[in-house]
């Protein structure tokens, strides 16, 4: 019992890694993070509460049935959630199954297998708890409100809360072994991560793009009633109608069939704690006394090829962003999507501000949507040096200069960013934006990623920690990303606002005050274009200062 | 002099005592030397400034005599080095790594052929030179650092404990190399507590002290006054840290 007590509670440190860190406090990091997640949270109650609001309201043959509707959407909402606890907790069974450090750690300790994967499990289980109830008390709490329901709503919220990470615990448990040999399949086939993560991150982009133009559907009409239409509920209701055991957990916190319900949810809860136990103690066993020296001998490249020492260090660079799924997904996934981004948001905001002013400002509009994905794109750049740890004191050994070598860092970088803009620019014209606006927006977008990239490579090279603790690495990291990306949005909105601005008041020329500016339509292209060659100058400038000398005194 | 340092002083924070102080070491070609100390006595930061990883408040460094302050390519080109954290771009395949360092060094591909063929020999890698760096041994990523550090085949080369990390017979397959490496006019220098090794290998040591260099020995000469080195070392180290 004490070996499993000590083992419980280094797994909950695992799980749970609230101690704060000694250092400074990344204060803007902090409150940039802080501010992103309020926005989301108030985003998402606020759009939840509208959908359940109108949803409910909404009569079949003129027969209103506000909590037979609500039933629906709960039961929709349920059926997400439960994927969504599933698929975490079957992603961290798998890591906790193949944790290979932790493997050859407790291998050599005098522990028995059994106590190590009970202690594994219930952390995971707890953990499993605590991300149920977060979901299920926001969902419910809207529906609490909305519904105007009684109090017994929350004794059931309490019995639905205490079954479902059960029942994700099963959902997980069954797909467990096609998971793992799916990530071990596609583990080394990076060009096959590449395909998903981009097609995860184009699909997230249209979803919530779609979900934008909802939220503008409801800005213009005020409801959203619209979209409710009798197809789309009987679609709904056929739908949920396979949702087991959701569309359980939905009758029972509204207090309906609770019987066969509780019946149904607590046998899959049984079913879930036997299943779970077998599958993944047997999964346990053959991953932890499994061989894990693998032979790919012959698989892989084996002719010498000789490049010059630039080329050799940008292939380095290649090879090190795409064979690492954390990098390929924050760098190479997040460029792919971005002409799918920009194409997005454009039309989306073109067609407000031509609704809300009755103006098309398409070119300011189209540079800020493009300045500002490619500052997001471009981010991943605030790591060139510190991403390569304590291996970016080894290049200090190498007879290659130190501005050759951070060049080649750029040149990766610039080669990335600027196919993205170009793709952007590409999609900019099919959305309507004239050629000569389209390629205008793009050369600008084009000089402001090149002066993020050098801003960004030499902001890391000032604060590198390479050889710091893990933590401390993480959050000078934090530090310098928040710092790169607070001056490129500054700049960028500084840049598309003031040309927006400019443009709206030329064509303001009635009222006096205004026509004795005597503004100019083409003010407006070149506020961004002196604009960005100043910022361009003055990132090469902070980048080449005594360049040399840093990289010399990097010690990490 | 294929390495000449001469008063070399590094401290890692303004105002902060000396880590290495008046640091002064020579080697000639056909020389193994060593560099001996206990755990913190200096030897990593001594060696981390030869290479150019750290930078040093005084003195000079001469590698092949080119100066690596002025003419640090040149110095860099010289020297091939293996440092005791095993430290390599883990994405890449060993034989990726390998084939990086020529590009790095300009080595021919004939050159890097051959080198590439002989350490895959010397070190019995087989196949395994074809897998990711991440999927190696601690001793794997021993072997690969060293083909790196030799692909250039170095005038000089400098190691930071080199047989941490390698089974019996690879240790002894470095030994042998680093004598032939050194009878091919040559420099090796590496640091190391292991006075075994260092006493077997070396024609001159140097102990280090706290940062400081106590004795420059001169193996042969040393054995022949029929003395053990090891008791001569821990006599010596503990008289100092008395004093301190």
């Amino acid at each position: 019992m004490k070996e499993f007590l000590i083992l419980f509670k280094h797994e909950m440190r695992m799980q749970f890694p609230l101690k704060r860190q000694k250092g400074r406090l990344d204060i803007l990091g902090s409150a940039l993070s802080l501010l992103t997640t309020l926005l989301v949270a108030v985003i998402f109650v606020w759009l939840v509460s509208t959908v359940v609001q109108n949803y409910v309201l909404v009569e079949i043959h003129r027969v209103p049935a506000p909590i037979e509707r609500g039933k629906e959407l709960l039961n929709f909402f349920y059926a997400v959630i439960l994927l969504a606890i599933s698929f975490a907790c079957m992603e961290k069974m798998r890591s906790v199954l193949t944790q290979k450090k932790d493997k050859e750690l407790f291998l050599r300790l005098p522990v028995k297998p059994q106590t190590l994967f009970m202690s594994k499990l219930s952390a995971l289980l707890i953990w499993t708890y605590l991300f149920a109830l977060v979901l299920i008390l926001s969902v419910n709490t809207i529906f609490f409100i909305v519904l105007d329901l009684t109090l017994g709503f929350w004794a059931y919220t309490l019995l639905v809360w205490l079954l479902m990470p059960l029942a994700a615990f099963l959902i997980a448990t069954a797909l467990l072994v096609p998971y793992i040999k799916l990530i071990d399949f596609i583990s080394e086939k990076y060009w096959l991560i590449f395909l998903i993560l981009s097609c995860i991150v184009i699909g997230a982009f249209i979803l919530y793009s779609e979900l934008l133009g909802i939220l503008q559907s409801l800005m213009e009409t005020g409801s959203i009633k619209f979209l409710f239409n009798e197809r789309f509920i009987n679609t709904l209701q056929w739908f949920l109608k396979w949702t087991y055991p959701a569309n359980c957990f939905a009758s029972i916190v509204l207090g309906q069939n609770l019987l066969i319900s509780l019946l149904i949810t607590v046998a899959i809860a049984l079913i879930a704690v036997g299943v779970v136990y077998f599958v993944s103690k047997k999964l346990f066993y053959a991953t932890l006394y499994k061989n894990e020296n693998r032979r790919l001998g012959g698989k892989n490249k084996k002719d010498y090829v000789s490049r010059n020492p630039l080329i050799s260090l940008m292939h380095k660079e290649f090879i090190s962003v795409f064979r690492e799924p954390k990098h390929l997904f924050s760098y190479f996934a997040i460029a792919t999507a971005m002409p799918v981004m920009v194409y997005c948001c454009y039309t989306l905001f073109m067609s407000l501000i031509d609704n809300a002013i009755g103006l098309k400002v398409n070119f300011s509009l189209a540079l800020l949507v493009l300045l500002i994905f490619s500052i997001l794109t471009n981010t991943f750049c605030a790591t060139n040096i510190t991403r390569d740890g304590r291996a970016a004191l080894k290049a200090k050994i190498f007879p290659v200069k130190a501005s050759t070598q951070l060049l080649a860092k750029v040149l990766f970088c610039s080669i990335v960013s600027s196919a993205a803009v170009i793709a952007s620019v590409v999609a900019l014209i099919i959305a309507d934006l004239g050629l000569v606006d389209a390629i205008l927006c793009g050369l600008v977008a084009l000089i402001f990623s090149l002066s993020q990239i050098f801003i960004a490579t030499r902001m890391d090279l000032n604060h590198a920690k390479v050889s710091a603790s893990p933590a401390e690495i993480e959050r000078t990291n934090n530090r310098t990303i928040s710092k790169v990306v607070v001056l490129g949005l500054i700049l960028a909105l500084v840049l598309g606002v003031a040309s927006m601005a400019v443009f709206i008041l030329a064509k303001m020329d009635a009222i006096e005050v205004i026509a004795k500016l005597n503004l100019k339509d083409w003010y407006s292209y070149a506020i961004p274009v002196v604009g960005s060659l100043i910022y361009f100058g003055f990132a090469i400038l902070y980048y080449v200062s005594k360049l040399e000398k840093s990289f010399e005194r990097m010690i990490g | 002099m294929l390495i000449e340092i001469k008063n070399l002083c590094k401290r890692y924070e303004a105002k902060a005592d000396y880590t290495v102080k008046d640091i002064n070491i020579v080697g000639k070609a056909g020389e193994i030397i060593g560099v001996l100390g206990h755990n913190g006595a200096g030897k990593s930061t001594t060696i981390k400034c030869i290479t150019g990883m750290h930078p040093y408040e005084a003195g000079s460094i001469f590698i092949d005599g080119h100066d690596l302050a002025s003419d640090s390519i040149a110095a860099k080109k010289s020297f091939g080095y293996v440092s005791d954290e095993h430290v390599l771009f883990e994405k890449m395949t060993g034989f990726e790594f390998v084939n990086f360092m020529a590009d790095i060094y300009n080595v021919s591909i004939e050159d890097r052929k051959a080198r590439v063929d002989r350490f895959q020999q010397l070190f019995a890698l087989g196949d395994s030179i074809y897998n990711p760096i991440s999927s190696y041994s601690h001793g794997m990523k021993q072997k690969i650092a060293f083909m790196g550090a030799l692909i250039h085949n170095p005038r000089v080369f400098i190691l930071d404990e080199p047989m941490v990390g390698l089974d019996p017979y690879t240790a002894s397959q470095v030994k042998v190399f680093f004598k032939e490496h050194a009878a091919a006019g040559n420099l090796v220098l590496f640091s190391s507590h292991n006075l075994d090794v260092v006493e077997k290998l070396c024609n001159r040591v140097y102990i280090i002290d706290q940062g400081v260099i106590l004795e420059e020995i001169d193996i042969a000469e040393f054995k022949e006054t029929g003395r053990d080195l090891e008791e001569y070392f821990l006599s010596i180290t503990q008289r100092v840290a008395k004093v301190v």
